[in-house]
């Protein structure tokens, strides 16, 4: 597999992130593109609008960028994943990823309310 | 000495505690163990969870960020929390916890490569044959030249809306750059199947019409079992 | 000579359970070229079939027509699906048998020429017998919200001779639930009322 590791983003994934991509695809097929799709944010700017080919955007109220990852072929639905930086060591930029939602699902004030806290658990927890 | 009345003493709070089993003292002892932010983060998963309006979604997603604060399980190689991605992918076959599986989830990754292999092979050359750009390709879909770049060199899986566009740019079928697109949405479909239904009047009625017909006659038969050695 | 001398091929089939074992042996499967055959033989060889069993409880049967060869000649499965809400006021539930994959490899199509003996016939009528029972094991077993009668199945608009043999076993379009790809046909089980 044509991973490098020297460029871009360490990447980090809290466990309940994985349990919402399990719930939302319970084909491990399914998964496994999806995960192909979100090592794009490897690459992730702020200051450029796509993650190579996956648009983003930043949501003020909670506070954390959300990439889409839209649906088709392998992938029934489409995902809105949240993801934020956090790098408790500078020398190793890390963007961690939250977990997801459906796209075709709400994101108002008690979605934003879960993955802000899970922002805090991984602010508090992450080494 | 502060002194005490009968109504500053919680018995609600302590008749409760002394009613507790085993396993929910110790949900109670981890989580006054807890900072005060992962206190209140804790408290806000409660609230999501008994908010009458909260969808079987996102109460599946308060209870594992609950468990997930209250009950730290690092992971063997990934640090004190949460799981490097790339460590991850790199092993979910060669670590997948049911070993029977291994072998399985290790063509699928393979198939995963294969097909990124393919598109990139077939893009290239049909760049070369039609004497295009990166750069001008890129314009065209409405991307950068170094996102092409990152897909013809297999570091990144392209979404199926860019295949399209690729394809309506170069004046190609999506098939020529992506040949399994359809047997893709095909499982997809099969899989959605499975899934709960609200479902809509018009399937209300298929549903109630199918049912009451009278049952098929069709012939049936069993089959036997190969003798094993 | 007997009928089994003069035509050997004319058999019933071996129906087992399928097991994860089992998948080393559908290595050669090969359901056809098209897009639906591509996908039935994507979802027995690799990941999804374990994926139907696991989340789905799906049961799988791998058939094989030589005692003594492993080679697996096709395979079907069948599951329960999840619950089916009618709209409001109603708001019943109920579910639906379901065949989430089918297939047989392509150089027994249309074998044997026999239409008793022919693969294809012996692997729907074995499927139609599980899902009868499993039908009758639910209505013994569940509460009347888990009770089915419906039996199932997704059908590529392509696929005009899949359809032809689903017609002849009692299978109807279901209209409503189709998609860009599938068409949804049901059969109604005799549970014998």
């Amino acid at each position: 597999m044509p991973i490098t590791t020297h460029d871009g983003w360490r990447m980090r994934i809290c466990r309940p992130a994985f349990q919402d991509f399990h719930a939302i695809f319970p084909r491990y097929y399914a998964r496994s593109v999806l995960n192909r799709q979100l090592l794009k944010l490897r690459w992730w700017s702020p200051d450029e609008r796509q993650v190579v080919d996956l648009d983003w955007c930043f949501d003020d109220e909670c506070g954390l960028p959300h990439v889409f990852v839209e649906p088709g072929g392998e992938l029934a639905t489409g995902v809105r994943v949240v993801f934020f930086e956090h790098s408790p060591d500078p020398q190793r930029p890390t963007l961690w990823i939250l977990g997801g939602v459906r796209i075709d699902e709400e994101f108002e004030a008690q979605q934003k309310l879960l993955f802000y806290g899970r922002s805090v658990i991984v602010k508090e927890r992450a080494d | 000495m502060e002194t005490m009345e009968l109504k500053d003493f919680p018995n609600e709070a302590f008749r409760a505690i002394l009613n507790i089993d085993a396993k929910q003292r110790e949900l109670i002892h981890r989580y006054l163990e807890c900072s005060d932010d992962v206190q209140s983060v804790v408290r806000s998963m409660f609230a999501v969870l008994e908010h009458s309006l909260t969808t079987n979604e996102d109460r599946q997603r308060a209870i594992t960020t609950i468990a997930d604060t209250l009950f730290v399980n690092p992971m063997e190689g990934h640090g004190n929390y949460g799981f490097d991605f790339l460590t991850a992918e790199r092993d979910a076959a060669r670590k997948h916890e049911q070993v029977e599986r291994r072998s399985v989830v290790a063509a699928r990754l393979d198939q995963l490569d294969s097909q990124e292999a393919t598109f990139a092979q077939r893009l290239r050359k049909i760049l070369e044959e039609k004497n295009v750009t990166q750069e001008e390709l890129a314009a065209r879909i409405d991307c950068t030249q170094s996102a092409v770049s990152k897909m013809l060199s297999r570091d990144a899986r392209p979404q199926r809306k860019t295949i399209f566009k690729m394809a309506l740019a170069l004046n190609v079928q999506p098939t020529d750059l992506w040949p399994n697109l359809e047997v893709a949405a095909i499982l997809d479909s099969v899989d959605d199947f499975f899934a709960d239904r609200e479902l809509t009047e018009e399937q209300a009625k298929a549903i109630e019409a199918a049912s009451s017909r009278p049952p098929v006659k069709v012939k049936t038969r069993e089959l036997p079992s190969r003798k094993r050695k | 000579m007997s009928d089994l001398e003069s035509h050997p091929e004319n058999r019933p089939l071996f129906a087992d359970a399928f097991s994860p074992a089992d998948q080393p042996f559908l290595a050669g499967l090969r359901c056809g070229d098209e897009p639906w055959a591509q996908a039935a033989t994507e979802w027995i060889t690799c990941s999804d079939v374990l994926d139907s069993i696991d989340k789905y409880g799906t049961k799988v049967w791998v058939y094989r027509n030589l005692e003594e060869d492993e080679a697996v000649v096709g395979f079907s499965s069948l599951a329960a699906t999840g619950s089916q809400k009618w709209p409001p006021p109603d708001g019943k539930r109920s579910r639906l048998l379901y065949i989430p994959q089918l297939g047989l490899d392509q150089k027994f199509r249309g074998y044997p020429p026999d239409p008793e003996w022919r693969y294809a016939n012996q692997i729907m009528e074995h499927l139609i017998g599980q899902a009868t029972l499993l039908a009758k094991r639910i209505q013994q077993e569940k509460p009347p919200s888990k009770h089915v009668e419906l039996l199932t199945l997704k059908v590529h608009r392509g696929n005009a001779a899949a359809r032809k043999v689903y017609e002849r076993y009692g299978f109807e379009v279901l209209p409503g639930f189709e998609d860009n790809e599938h068409l949804v046909m049901s059969h109604k089980l005799d549970l014998g009322e």
